[in-house]
């Protein structure tokens, strides 16, 4: 009996002898369709397959498309005032919560990292906010096939390695620039631009690695699954 | 070639100080094709208003028939025209990156890997200098200049948007796409599988689900 789930790629997935259904790994969990709608589902199957048919292409359009409309949306002056500024106003006044640790001189005020004993300070401007190398990597990890939950823990560690490595690249300049101005311009405009998405595309390496593994561990062995014995039974 | 992700990221630090610092060094080199790209369009007329494109040590320098407007506290001569100058360094160190990335996978291939990720990022640069130089002639030069090339409000929003996303996303992605699709097959090894394959055999099954989804005709 095949069973067809979604209306993309209409799939029967795998039967078992009992005839419950298994779910590969790298299929999306989708809502059974109703009885009946096999027409309709085969229509939009064929769409799905014509406009899937070529898988990098696939990938790369998804990748750039949802990067355009994250990098537009937050170019807006709604995305402007309820997200990019109260998160780099938010990161500020971590860093300053961070640094005054072991620096009690250091204050935040707005997007301003400011050092109070000698009037040095940095603002965290477009591009060292971390926004843009998030929404590099939700791209990626959105476009990417695999399960909605591979894609949310994917998203929680990527989040949380980017946005902590941006953490130290914040608090780096902060003395860098104290200390010296061209090394700060250098560090500021190229190296710390190119080591951020250096981590988002280790990041996504080990995202993949990992959902690989666990799409190779939950394959079945290529007898079919059958379990024979390792020693010959006796008859 | 280093074995684990680990050794990887160690050789990606150790070569950034020397590829960045041989970059620089080499950057008027480097951008020679984008000169001859953004002469012959302003040869070509595309935009109207830009006469000629100048390479400068460490970038270009548009040149326009635009007057500037007037500005409080500034007095022009009467035949001065508008010259916008962009420091293309910002918008091409993908290249270095690039190569850092190649030199650390340190691949059989790797001389003619940079040539061809040199080649292949060209593009986008050209791209993001042409977007910066518009941005600061058309956006930056004051509603006076804004009004003599009379562009349409979409295309400046255009600019703006191509500006942010050339000067914020676009020099290192592209480098790590060109980098990535050049050494796919050392990534397979840190992944375990070929990541293109991976996206193949998505694809695969979904044509396969299609094909067994699909009701075959019935005969007459």
């Amino acid at each position: 009996m095949h069973r067809f789930y979604g209306c993309c790629a209409a799939a029967p997935l795998r039967e078992s002898k009992d005839d419950s259904l298994t779910f590969h790994p790298h299929e999306r969990r989708r809502f059974p369709a109703k009885a009946g709608s096999g027409t309709i589902h085969a229509y939009y199957a064929q769409c799905a397959a014509v406009f899937c048919g070529f898988s990098m292409v696939r990938f790369l359009i998804l990748f750039l498309v949802i990067q355009a409309v994250l990098f537009g949306a937050q170019l807006t002056p709604w995305g402007q005032e309820y997200f990019v500024i109260p998160w780099t106003n938010g990161l500020a006044h971590f860093c300053a919560q961070l640094v005054a640790l072991v620096d009690p001189s250091a204050i935040a005020n707005g997007k301003i990292l400011r050092s109070a004993a000698n009037g040095f300070a940095v603002s965290i401007e477009a591009g060292c906010n971390g926004i843009e190398a998030t929404m590099v990597l939700l791209a990626a990890i959105l476009a990417f096939p695999s399960t909605w939950k591979q894609k949310a823990w994917g998203l929680a560690l990527g989040f949380v390695a980017v946005q902590g490595l941006n953490v130290v690249r914040i608090i780096s300049l902060f003395y860098l620039g104290q200390w010296n101005m061209t090394a700060f311009e250098w560090a500021h405009l190229y190296i710390w631009q190119a080591l951020i998405m250096l981590d988002v595309l280790i990041v996504w390496l080990i995202w993949v690695r990992r959902i690989n593994r666990s799409a190779r561990n939950a394959q079945p062995p290529e007898d079919g699954g059958s379990m024979t014995p390792s020693t010959p039974v006796a008859a | 070639m280093p074995s684990t992700i680990g050794r990887f990221f160690l050789r990606i630090l150790a070569w950034v100080p020397p590829v960045f610092l041989a970059w620089y060094v080499l950057v008027p080199l480097l951008h020679w094709p984008i000169r001859w790209f953004l002469s012959g369009m302003a040869l070509l007329g595309v935009p109207e208003f830009v006469t000629s494109v100048q390479q400068t040590l460490h970038g270009f320098e548009f040149l326009t028939n635009l007057a500037p407007g007037a500005t409080p506290g500034q007095v022009f001569r009467a035949d001065a025209t508008v010259s916008s100058e962009v420091d293309a360094r910002l918008y091409s160190y993908g290249t270095a990156l690039m190569a850092s990335l190649t030199l650390a996978a340190w691949h059989p291939q790797r001389w003619r890997n940079l040539w061809y990720g040199w080649l292949a990022l060209l593009p986008f640069q050209m791209l993001a200098v042409f977007a910066v130089g518009m941005k600061q002639i058309l956006l930056n030069s004051g509603p006076a200049v804004r009004e003599q090339a009379a562009w349409a409000q979409w295309q400046l929003e255009t600019i703006a948007y191509l500006y942010q996303f050339s000067t914020l996303i676009m020099p290192p992605v592209t480098a790590l796409a060109v980098w990535f699709v050049l050494h796919r097959k050392f990534v397979e090894k840190f992944v375990g599988a070929d990541v293109i394959g991976m996206l193949r055999a998505a694809d695969a099954e979904r044509k396969a689900a299609h094909a067994a989804a699909t009701p075959k005709p019935k005969r007459p």
